[in-house]
């Protein structure tokens, strides 16, 4: 009766320490190559970061150049139409 | 029985052991999990990028050409007013000294602006000059002339209710010197510019001058505003004629009696 309690304690230990050392887990690979994707996605972040920023520039700088652009040919137009009526 | 206990117990930490290192590490599921969602969001990321790029190449060309049209316009303005950039930059700073100088006289009390209100007339000169030009209906300039010519005229304004409570007086000088009478003070043309009307300077000064031939030196006389006489000034005058009059026929007895 001792004797098969004992076996069937160390059974079921070793049952467990199988269970958990056999369930998979991701080699020192698979885990470097998620922390390389991770670095290069912050990375990737900083440079989107910057080029969103150099095109919020660009684009206020392109409202400002039509927007002058727009006063000088007013500006045009209305000399040009002052000098005809004075001749 | 106490032997199972113990192997019961032992057991027990093993298993426990073994779930918490189990759920310290990555299953490979969740791994797995992880790197799709970390290579989807690096794909997105790349792909912004690009998107980006093609926009600022776009946005840096666009404005290349903005630049090169705005260069073009504004030397053909520059040729249709016949002008260059130079008077152009001399043109604003004329503005901006219109401006500096109406600054200025807006920050003076009523009193000193009485007492400057020539350079009014110094601005409203500038302005004037400044409308001729041909560069005053540029866009840049024209709302500042208009501005300008608003807050001249807020300063006419200003100084006219100050004239309306400001007197202006005069001083009597000495006659050996001045030869200061009514007649003559109001013939200065710092005065009216007009002998004749010397009974206002009398009549706006009543109570100091009793006989209009008698002023003093020093006296301080009110100057009423230019205007033609009214007709007690012009009663007073009559009445101070008579009674002259009336002196000198009594000498001219006094003098054929004698």
């Amino acid at each position: 009766m001792k004797r098969s309690s004992v076996s069937s304690a160390v059974g079921l230990a070793i049952g467990v320490l199988l269970l958990a050392g056999c369930s998979s887990n991701p080699s020192k690979e698979d885990l470097k190559q998620l922390e390389t994707t991770k670095a290069e996605i912050v990375s990737l972040t900083e440079k989107a970061d910057t080029l969103k920023k150099e095109k919020a520039e660009l684009v206020q700088a392109n409202k400002e150049a039509k927007a002058k652009l727009q006063t000088c040919e007013d500006d045009r137009s209305r000399v040009s139409e002052k000098l005809k009526g004075l001749n | 029985m106490k032997t199972i206990k113990r192997i019961a117990v032992v057991v027990s930490a093993v298993a426990f052991l073994a779930a918490v290192m189990q759920a310290q590490e990555l299953s490979k599921q969740e791994w797995e999990q992880s790197m799709r969602e970390a290579v989807q969001q690096r794909d997105d990321l790349k792909k912004e990028i690009a998107a980006l790029d093609v926009d600022i190449s776009r946005l840096k060309t666009e404005n290349a050409m903005l630049a090169q049209q705005g260069d073009q316009c504004h030397q053909e303005l520059l040729s249709l007013l016949g002008v260059t950039d130079a008077k152009l930059k001399a043109f604003a700073a004329s503005l901006d000294s219109i401006d500096t100088r109406l600054t200025e006289l807006s920050k003076l009390s009523n009193q000193d602006l009485y007492l400057r209100k020539a350079e009014l007339d110094a601005v409203q000169a500038m302005i004037t000059r400044a409308s001729s030009q041909k560069m005053a209906s540029m866009e840049e300039f024209a709302p500042r002339l208009d501005d300008e010519r608003l807050h001249l005229e807020a300063l006419r304004n200003s100084l006219k209710s100050v004239l309306a409570n400001v007197e202006p007086t005069y001083v009597v000088g000495t006659w050996s010197k001045n030869h200061d009478c009514l007649w003559n003070i109001a013939k200065r043309p710092k005065v009216y510019g007009d002998a004749f009307l010397w009974p206002k300077i009398w009549q706006q000064n009543r109570t100091e001058i009793r006989n209009p031939d008698v002023i003093h030196p020093g006296e301080k006389l009110k100057i009423p505003g230019k205007s033609v006489l009214t007709a007690q000034e012009i009663i007073s005058e009559k009445s101070y004629w008579h009674s002259k009059l009336a002196v000198a026929s009594a000498d001219r007895r006094t003098t054929s009696k004698n």
